[in-house]
């Protein structure tokens, strides 16, 4: 988007506010009341930084608070989507410290010292990951909600050397899901990415 | 889910020491018990922390293999010293969850696991006895296509989840248990008990449902093989008294253990 654009999320937010409706965030564990406001602490918070995406947050978090709370509702960070929330469908899928995992079923105060990448971190200087641009040319979506999780789940399935057939990519991609039936054009963009890095 | 305290300690006897507090639970992979206490299932007032204890290598001796307790199935799936000698345990644990999950979970955390009962791990559902003893049991005639044929009982049906475990049952592993009172070796075939009467203990070592008035909640984890064709088993744990005989609640100050001992039968 361009600077002067503005998201719909704060589009819709800032007219909600503006008309006096109350934009609840609706997640238990999150610490800011309001943006910009200080968290209530209580005696449990726990101070936490997080490195996400090569940047560093302090963040003071209840122990619940699980990873996918904290980038979506924290850092406002919200291509990470939260789908089933209980680690099923990889909607919620990052990176920490090289490793594919699921954010719901992480604790934020359990990733200090981590390195996490999202989805808002894969593209480069404004180069797209090459999983993104196959992903594109495969036209790998419909909706777009499992994307971020399936092109996270992606990149680390290629560089963890599994795409080699049709039959292991779909097993290694067993743990994201997609409602629309994406998984054809998935698929082919897996092998895509694969083919080429493979000859590297 | 509910709150708690999140404490890390550094050692082993530092995270047995905090285990003793009431209403702790360790947390491993965290990849059941979160899933546990977003339904309500699990609430602990205190969670313990075991990542980066010294529980997380796998070795080969002369005698077999030595699995520690926080080895993630992921690491453990994809070593090759482990899948040319027990390819049984690869083939298990690849089938097991999402290469997600596997990334997060552990070893000794997937030995550890509930039941994936629907009834179980639905608190609005009244009648499961293994989370409130003498509620009866739903899934007997209920769903229960996944339930047990084998082993159950008339107050509960439910099936353990994790094939990791059957591998290793089928291999003999030992499991090595650790607690306050020290550590005792436990061959896998005598770690899990089957639920009679009393579902909500799962292991000799005292995992299971229920709230405990006042006491802390043992909550052993880990699992690492030792010995050839029989592997020992590493986790750190609370192991309450009474040797050799199921640890149940002592002294009968809890209704439940009276409700059992009464024979009251599981209400349908």
């Amino acid at each position: 988007m361009s600077e002067f654009e503005v998201s719909r999320r704060r589009f819709i937010g800032a007219s909600a506010a503006a008309g006096g409706l109350a934009t609840a965030s609706g997640v238990a564990g999150a610490a800011v009341a309001q943006p910009g406001s200080p968290p209530r602490r209580t005696p449990e918070m726990i101070d936490v930084t997080l490195e996400v995406n090569g940047r560093r947050h302090a963040l003071t978090v209840e122990p619940r608070t699980t990873l996918l709370d904290a980038l979506r509702e924290e850092l406002r960070q919200t291509g990470t989507k939260k789908g089933c929330d209980q680690g099923s469908c990889g909607a919620c899928t990052v990176h920490v410290d090289g490793r594919r995992i699921n954010a719901c079923l992480t604790l934020a105060a359990r990733c200090q010292g981590k390195a996490i990448t999202t989805i808002e971190g894969l593209a480069k200087d404004g180069e797209l990951h090459p999983v993104q641009a196959a992903f594109l040319a495969r036209d790998g979506l419909q909706c777009g909600y499992c994307t971020p999780g399936q092109i996270m789940s992606a990149a680390a399935l290629v560089e963890e050397g599994r795409a080699v057939s049709d039959a292991a990519i779909r097993e290694w991609m067993s743990g994201n899901i997609c409602r629309c039936g994406a998984y054809p054009h998935i698929l082919a963009a897996i092998k895509d990415m694969a083919g080429s890095g493979s000859e590297g | 889910m509910e709150n708690f305290t999140l404490a890390m300690p550094a050692t082993i006897e530092a995270a047995l020491a905090a285990a003793q507090q009431a209403d702790a639970k360790f947390i491993a992979g965290g990849t059941d018990l979160l899933q546990l206490m977003k339904d309500n299932v699990e609430r602990p007032q205190r969670l313990v922390d075991l990542e980066g204890l010294p529980l997380d290598t796998f070795s080969m001796g002369a005698d077999g293999a030595r699995i520690g307790t926080l080895v993630r199935m992921s690491d453990l799936a994809d070593d090759p010293t482990l899948r040319r000698h027990y390819p049984v345990i690869a083939e298990a644990l690849l089938a097991s969850a999402s290469p997600q999950v596997r990334n997060m979970a552990t070893i000794g955390g997937n030995l550890l696991q509930r039941t994936r009962c629907g009834y179980f791990r639905d608190v609005g559902f009244p009648a499961c006895n293994k989370r409130q003893p003498g509620s009866g049991c739903g899934a007997i005639l209920g769903l229960n296509r996944l339930h047990a044929v084998l082993g159950g009982s008339d107050y509960c049906v439910a099936t353990h989840a994790s094939d990791l475990a059957v591998a290793l049952a089928a291999l003999d592993a030992t499991i090595e248990v650790q607690g306050g009172n020290g550590t005792r070796a436990v061959p896998i075939n005598e770690f899990y008990v089957l639920p009679a009467n009393t579902p909500q203990r799962e292991t000799v070592a005292g995992i299971g449902g229920g709230r405990r008035r006042g006491r802390g909640r043992p909550d052993p984890q880990g699992a690492g093989r030792d010995g050839r064709g029989r592997h020992q088993a590493v986790a750190a744990g609370r192991r309450r008294g009474g040797a050799g005989r199921h640890d149940s609640d002592p002294g009968g100050a809890d209704e439940r253990g009276s409700a059992r001992r009464r024979g009251r039968p599981a209400a349908q």
